[in-house]
């Protein structure tokens, strides 16, 4: 019976020495859907312009501030399909005779995650087309020298249709979208 | 007959003396996170989302009639729901809370919560209503849309 008793005095102590509660609370995350596009350093006006400097010389293109730098952020669901960065001549019309050409590098910069594909050189027309394929969670840093740059340039294509008094405004509208 | 009274005498006193230490935590966290946390395209994230100074607030009861002098140790461990490994949710502990003459040291320094029980801080008797902050890190548009949520569960021992 002492066996006993000193049985039940250890388990009490034990008990005393172990009492404990628990209690919780519940953190949440809850992560959006982001899609944020940005040209760099500005989207300002890009100015191209052809010249003839001799009678019988071909013609060259001048240009100024031609190049823009695409950034962007993209998070999307697991299931999401990929993003695609597409560009459109909005407003305007190319003039007669040439080509409004744009050329899209590849990646640069300091960016992480799927960046996605580059589709090279491409002529602009009121049709959109994809640039960039493939985006998924992905950023490309911030500002010149990050993402994708962007190089606009006049090609000719038939010069006997060119009107060198003829000018053009175009609005090029470029989208970051799911489709 | 005796030895009975005994047994049952210690069964009663042992329940009197070792009332359960109680504790208590109410304050969750929710965050929502937006392109608006974003400062200009082509960034990410911040690097860290810090919670409210006082978002969770807890409450230690020692048991017992000497609960002034009872030590009681609070571990902080968490069970996920919904996670990704690249997520780093911190806690700490922002003040005494109002109960401020008993003794509390430790927790007062950003400490990574993981699945294992790791002691947040020690106190010696009651401690009413003391503030907790928590900061989340590898928050990042790298990671699948989606909710992440944890528990984080509160444990205390005395010793």
């Amino acid at each position: 019976m002492k066996q006993l008793i000193f049985i039940i005095c250890g388990l009490c102590a034990i008990s005393n020495y172990a009492q404990n509660d628990i209690g919780s609370i519940s953190a949440t995350f809850d992560l959006s859907q982001v899609a944020m596009l940005d040209l760099e350093p500005n989207n300002s006006t890009v100015t191209l312009n052809l010249a003839a400097n001799e009678a019988g010389e071909k013609v060259t293109m001048v240009t100024a501030n031609n190049k823009k730098w695409i950034n962007f952020s993209s998070a999307v669901t697991s299931a999401a399909a990929p993003r695609s960065i597409s560009i459109v001549i909005a407003d305007g019309q190319v003039p007669s005779g040439i080509y409004l050409k744009l050329s899209t590098s590849n990646k640069m910069g300091i960016g992480q995650g799927v960046l996605g594909t580059p589709s090279g050189i491409l002529t602009l027309t009121s049709t959109s087309q994809n640039i960039v394929t493939g985006i998924r969670g992905a950023f490309t840093g911030d500002g010149i020298g990050n993402g994708y740059e962007l190089t606009y340039y006049l090609e000719i294509y038939d010069y006997k249709l060119l009107d060198f008094n003829q000018s053009a405004t175009l609005s090029i509208t470029l989208t970051l979208s799911d489709l | 007959m005796k030895n009975l009274i005994f047994i049952a005498f210690l069964f009663i006193s042992n329940g009197i003396y070792s009332q359960k230490d109680k504790l208590t935590v109410s304050g969750d966290w929710s965050k929502i996170i937006t392109a608006s946390d974003i400062s200009d395209a082509g960034n990410d994230y911040q690097s860290s989302f810090v919670s409210l100074a006082n978002q969770s607030l807890i409450t230690i009861s020692p048991g017992g009639n000497s609960n002034n002098y009872v030590n009681i140790n609070v571990r902080v461990h968490k069970e996920d729901n919904a996670w990704h490994n690249n997520l780093n949710l911190k806690i700490r502990r922002t003040s005494n809370g109002t109960n401020g003459n008993a003794i509390i040291s430790g927790g007062l320094s950003f400490q990574t919560i993981t699945g294992v029980a790791t002691t947040l801080f020690s106190c010696t008797g009651n401690h009413t209503l003391v503030p907790l902050q928590y900061e989340i890190l590898g928050v990042s548009v790298l990671l699948p849309v989606q909710t992440y949520s944890t528990t984080v569960v509160f444990t205390i021992t005395n010793f």
